[in-house]
């Protein structure tokens, strides 16, 4: 298991981390972070590492469930049970377009070990955002599980800005619909509403050069997103998902439950000066070049067969 | 004069437009001409923004509408300097000097007689041509003809940018900054508070890779920056910067006045299809490779002597 994981974290975690390259503690606490389940410890963030796992002293105050304001953490399937590097549900078959696609991406997260945790998985691959190029959404909402999610509320917006990648979308409420035929874009058009308690974000016009996932299956500029957030507490929010891209896939495909997780002022100090919010985990190609000919390239050839 | 500009066009703007060369797309424009202005897409007439292009610049309507002097919500055209601060850079340190010797501006090069930055050249080692980030203060200096959407809340004020896909955080909930920034960040630490009717942000925490302008002036991780912002009408913010780096000057260099200007709603949009927003004009690192490969190199060329 050591090894496993050892080998894994190498490709897989770390593949995520090259700002790390240059702060050397960041990589010890990536490591610390990710070897921790997911859920059996508040948020793996910045400062909670040596700190006894605890209920988390906001669970039970009052919440507006009609506000997703906050600091969050991803909840995606990545790091999850069961189906890994998608959307937790088995993917629905595949249009010739969409396979051809799938079977030329080579996924490089997941790989490494004996037994990799993605068994299509190729240490590097082939996956775009190793050079930096965009990871897209909704790819980086099911790979942040380590991650800080800020979500800004407006009353005609709402603005989630990602640590990772610096990235960010932006969910009109003001009663816009959809464009027809716009600028593909790899974070896409979103428009959302509350229906009742859900808050049910549409979304299109997104860029077929992104992947969906981490596994790397196809998105094309035909895919239509539908996202449905719940708070269920004032630590949580459920959600789902379900892409309809009929030049892709033969059905929808709807995502298993998802969860984001309230980020505690503490867990984004970075160093307990008092400063909380998310990292600048900008993606740098010039340090992911580096980064590739002095640690993944080594890394890889180590567990290649 | 036509291959003047043509050429300007070719290096220095499309050097900066290669989200705009895959998406086909015309690029967003500014209002304001910009003093000084290097040759980005001002070479493109005056800036044309989406939507407006071809027609000629009508009185605003919505200059004398009211306004709070405390609230910098809204879409902006940036109005900097590109080549320094707009005023005489103070003399550098050893340190400092170093630096900016080893820089080649990759902008402002072009045209054999009148270049528009005699230190440029074809290509130079800038690092957003890889799309490295490209850092504030730059990204504000550097954006005349592109959006910037402000989202003012009560504890914190976001800057969204379009060029680059970047943003800055300005904390207004009386945090001071960090004495020692354990993470150096491209766009910095910032915090703002209100004196009177300006708005006044300091940052320091900067990341020593980043360019300070368009000319690679450098930034050390002593950097403090300290912007003030006035909003003068409902369509024009003023504000000038104050760098006081004792690594890279000797002495604090203030800029010259530089303006941020109201984008008229029209002038988001990309089709008249409503859909008002920032473009998504991201950096992708693959596309940058072969754009430099198809055009930059084959256009740096013939005017290298």
């Amino acid at each position: 298991m050591p090894p496993f994981n050892a080998s894994f974290i190498a490709i897989g975690v770390l593949c995520f981390a090259p700002i790390a390259l240059a702060p050397t503690i960041l990589v010890q606490t990536s490591l610390a972070q990710t070897s921790q389940p997911r859920r059996a410890t508040p948020a793996p963030g910045r400062g909670a590492s040596g700190r006894p796992a605890a209920s988390p002293p906001t669970q039970d105050p009052p919440f507006d469930v009609h506000d997703l304001s906050g600091f969050w953490r991803g909840g995606g399937i990545r790091y999850g049970q069961g189906m890994r590097f998608s959307l937790g549900t088995p993917a629905p078959p595949m249009t010739a377009w969409a396979q051809a696609r799938y079977d030329a991406a080579i996924p490089g997260i997941g790989a490494g070990g004996n037994k990799p945790d993605n068994p299509r998985a190729k240490p590097l691959g082939n996956d775009p955002i190793m050079i930096c190029d965009p990871v897209g959404y909704p790819r980086i909402i099911l790979t942040a599980g380590n991650h800080g999610i800020q979500i800004v509320q407006k009353p005609k917006e709402m603005i989630w800005l990602f640590a990772w990648f610096y990235a960010r979308r932006i969910v009109w409420a003001d009663g816009r619909r959809l464009p027809k035929d716009p600028e593909p874009r790899f974070y896409g058009y979103s428009a959302g509403r509350w229906e009742g308690n859900t808050f049910v974000v549409v979304s299109s016009g997104f860029d077929d050069r992104s992947w969906l996932d981490d596994d790397g299956h196809p998105v094309s500029d035909a895919m239509k997103l539908t996202e449905r957030y719940h708070r269920i507490d004032h630590d949580t929010i459920e959600f789902t998902m379900t892409v309809t891209d009929p030049k892709s896939y033969t059905q929808p495909w709807t995502s298993a439950s998802m969860y984001l997780h309230w980020s505690a002022g503490e867990e984004l100090g970075a160093q307990g000066d008092g400063w909380e919010d998310l990292r600048e985990d900008v993606c740098i190609p010039s340090v992911e070049a580096r980064y590739k000919e002095l640690v993944r390239e080594p890394a890889g050839a180590a567990t290649q067969k | 004069m036509q291959r003047f500009v043509q050429a300007m066009f070719t290096v220095g703007v499309l050097c900066l437009s290669s989200a705009t060369y895959a998406q086909e797309n015309q690029p967003q424009g500014g209002a304001a001409p910009v003093p000084n202005a290097g040759p980005g897409r001002q070479g493109q007439g005056g800036g044309g923004g989406r939507g407006r292009g071809g027609r000629a610049a009508a009185p605003s309507p919505t200059k004398d509408l009211p306004f709070d002097a405390h609230d910098l919500s809204g879409f902006w055209s940036g109005g900097g300097i590109r080549f320094g601060l707009g005023t005489p850079v103070p003399p550098m340190t050893a340190w400092g000097k170093a630096k900016y010797d080893a820089r080649i501006p990759g902008i402002g090069a072009g045209a054999n007689a009148n270049p528009g930055n005699p230190r440029a050249k074809p290509l130079g080692n800038d690092p957003i041509m890889l799309c490295d980030p490209i850092s504030y203060p730059r990204i504000i200096l550097t954006a005349g003809n592109y959006g910037m959407q402000v989202v003012q809340l009560p504890k914190e004020q976001i800057w969204l940018f379009d060029w680059f896909f970047t943003r800055r955080v300005i904390w207004t909930d009386g945090r001071k900054l960090p004495d020692d920034a354990a993470e150096p960040r491209f766009y910095g630490y910032s915090v703002g508070h209100w004196d009177g009717d300006t708005f006044v942000v300091e940052s320091n925490g900067f990341d020593d890779r980043a360019w300070l302008d368009d000319d690679g002036h450098p930034v050390s991780d002593e950097m403090k920056l300290t912007e003030r912002y006035h909003r003068a009408d409902h369509d024009t913010i003023e504000f000038t910067m104050t760098v006081t780096d004792p690594k890279s000057y000797t002495q604090p260099w203030a800029s010259a006045p530089m303006q941020l200007r109201w984008f008229q709603a029209d002038q988001l949009r990309a089709r008249d299809d409503g859909w008002e927003d920032l473009r998504e004009d991201v950096c992708i690192p693959s596309v940058e490779q072969k754009y430099k490969d198809l055009i930059r190199e084959p256009a740096g060329a013939p005017t290298k002597k």
